[in-house]
């Protein structure tokens, strides 16, 4: 086992963690935070998208280790004060949640957007979750409410 | 549980202290987006994971003279991202960009693209055609190799042990050369590519072409030079109709296998009319 300390949703933790164990594993079985999701686990599908000092990454293809003195965020910080984040609203709002699963990841790689350009194009949209993958909706929704958030 | 070892060097000199005192299963984790897949597959079973994801040696770019030089865990996210490729090699960017998702993007490095020795690696074809020369580094040992003799075989490649790659180098395109990519993937985001390839030509003051490089990945278990192609348009100027002649000529430099993404039929027509496309580009 080996220890790190991160910052988890603004908050600093210190977890014991396995050293082949993923950063997605950790989330789920040791801090109990299941919001992200476990799809394919290789890459493919994002369901399992957290921010990672600023950037999506999908946390099955990082080790645990490898966050030691990182920030992350995950589906869980978003909500500040017991409001939704404005992403979470918009895709409420505009409709764009089906079955749900694709969600956080959707979410989270489109706030890694949003922070860094609050002004991006539809094709920019498109591309921030084109490592996302969705079974229900057709992302035609999803993409409205990240549009409806562009400044 | 196998006992595992993730180990993060501080600094270049110390990765490259821990990977000689090492073992045979010592593996070297940049992005991690090729080497957790076969760890969590069970494929190989290392003792210690050496993280060179973050030395800052050996990431990022800068121009030296006459080339472009890339340390070896540069990611593609920041080689697409990067002013001074954009200007000098905007081929590069176009290689990277299309590889895999941002999640992937934001880790993968072009050092793991290449070790990893996959047949289909996205930027290998386009830094081949460039005539990148690698740097690689051992404790107290240093050489430099072209990228077309550093690549041996299927998922081969000259490194010895204790060595890494920690750069490459890549010239800069003159006034009278030209570069460009093409890669034919069944979806655009996520598809490991069906094909791949990757021209350079330089031209003589007539616009014939003085010289040729010509890489196609995906066609074998290596990405290949196209030897026959590459003589085919040297001398020539670059018209229409030699252009529709190298979608043929092409077909002599490699027998296309077929697998479940696509039928080796397939990938011939496709190979000749993505050929004539990228080739196209160069006209004049
Ligand atoms: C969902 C998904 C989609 C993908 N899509 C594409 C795609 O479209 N195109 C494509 O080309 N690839 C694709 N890949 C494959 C992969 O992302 C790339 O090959 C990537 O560039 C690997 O780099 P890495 O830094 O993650 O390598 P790692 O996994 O960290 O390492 C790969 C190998 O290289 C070795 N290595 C790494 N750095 C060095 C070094 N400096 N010196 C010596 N050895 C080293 C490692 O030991 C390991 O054997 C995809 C992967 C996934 C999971
Ligand atoms: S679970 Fe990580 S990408 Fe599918
Ligand atoms: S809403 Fe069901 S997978 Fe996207």
């Amino acid at each position: 086992m080996q220890n790190i300390s991160f910052t988890l949703n603004d908050k600093l933790v210190k977890v014991s963690v396995e050293p082949q164990e993923t950063l997605l594993d950790m989330l789920r079985e040791r801090l109990d935070l299941t919001g992200t999701k476990k799809g394919c686990e290789k890459g493919d599908c994002g369901a399992c998208t957290v921010i990672l000092d600023g950037e999506a990454v999908n946390s099955c293809l990082v080790l645990a280790v490898q966050v030691d003195g990182k920030s992350v965020t995950t589906i869980e910080g978003l909500e500040k004060d017991g409001e939704l984040d404005p992403i979470q609203q918009a895709f409420i709002d505009k409709g764009a949640v089906q079955c749900g699963y694709c969600i956080p990841g959707m979410i989270l790689s489109s706030k890694a957007l949003l922070d860094k350009n609050p002004s991006p194009t539809e094709e920019e949209i498109r591309t921030s979750i084109s490592g996302n993958l969705c079974r229900c909706t057709g992302y035609v929704q999803i993409v409205d409410a990240i549009k409806s958030l562009v400044k | 549980m196998n006992d595992l070892t993730y180990i993060k060097p501080q600094n270049l000199q110390e990765a490259l202290a821990e990977l000689s005192k090492k073992n045979e299963a010592t593996y070297i984790l940049a992005g991690g987006t090729d080497i957790l897949i076969s760890l969590k597959e069970g494929n190989i079973k290392p003792q210690y994971l050496l993280d060179i994801s973050e030395l800052s040696e050996i990431k990022g770019i800068k121009q030296e003279g006459e080339y472009l030089v890339f340390g070896a865990a540069t990611t593609m996210q920041s080689i697409a991202e990067s002013p001074i490729v954009k200007e000098k090699l905007p081929c590069l960017v176009s290689a990277a960009i299309q590889m895999a998702s941002p999640q992937i993007r934001v880790r993968a490095t072009i050092a793991g693209n290449l070790v990893t020795g996959s047949p289909i690696a996205d930027t290998v074809p386009m830094f081949r055609a460039l005539d990148t020369v690698l740097e690689i580094q051992g404790t107290g040992k240093k050489r430099e190799v072209k990228l077309d003799d550093f690549i041996l075989g299927y998922r081969k490649v000259d490194l010895a042990a204790g060595e890494m790659v920690t750069a490459f180098k890549v010239p800069l395109l003159k006034a009278n050369q030209k570069a460009n990519f093409i890669k034919v993937g069944r979806r655009n985001a996520l598809a490991i590519s069906v094909l791949n390839m990757a021209v350079k030509l330089t031209f003589a003051a007539d616009k014939t072409v003085e010289s040729a490089r010509v890489v196609l990945g995906g066609v074998a278990a290596t990405s290949v030079r196209a030897k026959n192609l590459e003589a085919f348009l040297t001398g020539k100027k670059m018209t229409e109709e030699v252009v529709l002649e190298a979608g043929n000529v092409v077909l002599q430099d490699a027998t296309p296998i077929g697998d479940i993404r696509a039928t080796a039929e397939g990938r011939k027509v496709l190979l000749s009319s993505r050929m004539v496309r990228l080739l196209e580009e160069f006209i004049n």
